[in-house]
């Protein structure tokens, strides 16, 4: 009974810290388990040999912010909540939908929006995906706004 | 963190298993489910003039569809029906708001929805106005 397995896609957002938070509280009352997902996406021209050749330093370096992120993401969960974090490279929005399964998650607790999205639009290109064409159930969390 | 979690219900498959949902969640959270029927009315309105009896019936479908939510929620946890009327996507905005919802739990896509569409323009739109986070059943 209840979410066994939950999956927080991560993207340095303060909205998806948000959505990290809330998915800590839920794992504690339904005792479950928590990944937590970095997504490097580098467009396909950088990851292109040649390229990636001369620039090496730009995926380590992306992995080593996606690394960060996840530690900070990991330090929050008390003891008491088995967590791991994950960091693939990949487009956002496939690779949150394939490591869904990979996991065996039955719940995605995702920001509405994340870093990549334009301003204007409420619910970013990445949650919408998701939202439409995940298996599982999915929370999407609000960017908090500055009140409390 | 969940107290008060908001179902919106419609008689659809999709609420059927929100219905599902918020009972696992309320039980783990100890939290208060409100189930929300909105008889939307804008639609229905459509056929000129409402007739008491035409009211009277989309009342009593939605008091079935609350009673049956009622049913499935076990002892111990709390939880309470309510019937609106209105434009549903409004309604639940406005309910969630007024009830202090930390929690709104809905279907993908409810019973008016065409098909091939992934997501219902009800839950799309509560997605993206709600304040609380939205859980979204598939």
């Amino acid at each position: 009974m209840g979410h066994k397995r939950i999956l927080v896609p991560m993207d340095g957002s303060e909205n998806s810290m948000q959505a990290a938070e809330w998915a800590i509280n839920l794992a504690q009352a339904c005792e479950a388990e928590l990944e937590f997902l970095y997504v490097v996406n580098l467009k396909g021209e950088l990851l292109r040999p040649t390229v990636l050749d001369r620039h090496t330093s730009i995926l380590e370096d992306a992995i080593d912010l996606g690394k960060r992120l996840l530690d900070t993401a990991l330090d929050l969960v008390p003891i008491s909540i088995k967590a791991r974090g994950h960091c693939v490279s990949g487009d956002a929005d496939e690779t949150i939908l394939k490591e869904v399964q990979a996991l065996s998650c039955d719940m995605i607790v995702m920001g509405s929006r994340g870093i990549g999205a334009i301003h204007a639009a409420i619910l970013g290109s990445v949650s919408g995906y998701i939202l439409e064409h995940a298996k599982c159930p999915v929370v999407m969390i609000k960017a908090e706004q500055k009140e409390k | 963190m969940i107290k008060n979690i908001l179902v919106p219900v419609d008689g659809s498959e999709g609420s059927d298993r929100a219905i599902e949902q918020a009972i696992m969640l309320g039980q783990a959270c100890e939290a208060k489910i409100n189930f929300l029927y909105v008889a939307n009315i804008n639609q229905l309105a459509i056929n000129a003039c409402l007739s008491d009896a035409i009211l009277e019936a989309v009342t009593k479908a939605g008091n079935v569809i609350l009673d049956r939510a009622m049913e499935k929620v076990p002892e111990g946890i709390a939880c309470e029906a309510f019937s609106e009327t209105g434009s549903p996507a409004v309604i639940i905005l406005d309910f969630a708001a007024d009830n202090d919802s930390n929690l709104i739990v809905m279907g993908s896509r409810g019973l008016g929805v065409v098909k091939g569409v992934l997501l219902g323009s009800v839950s799309q739109y509560i997605v993206e106005q709600a304040k609380c986070p939205v859980l979204v059943v598939k």
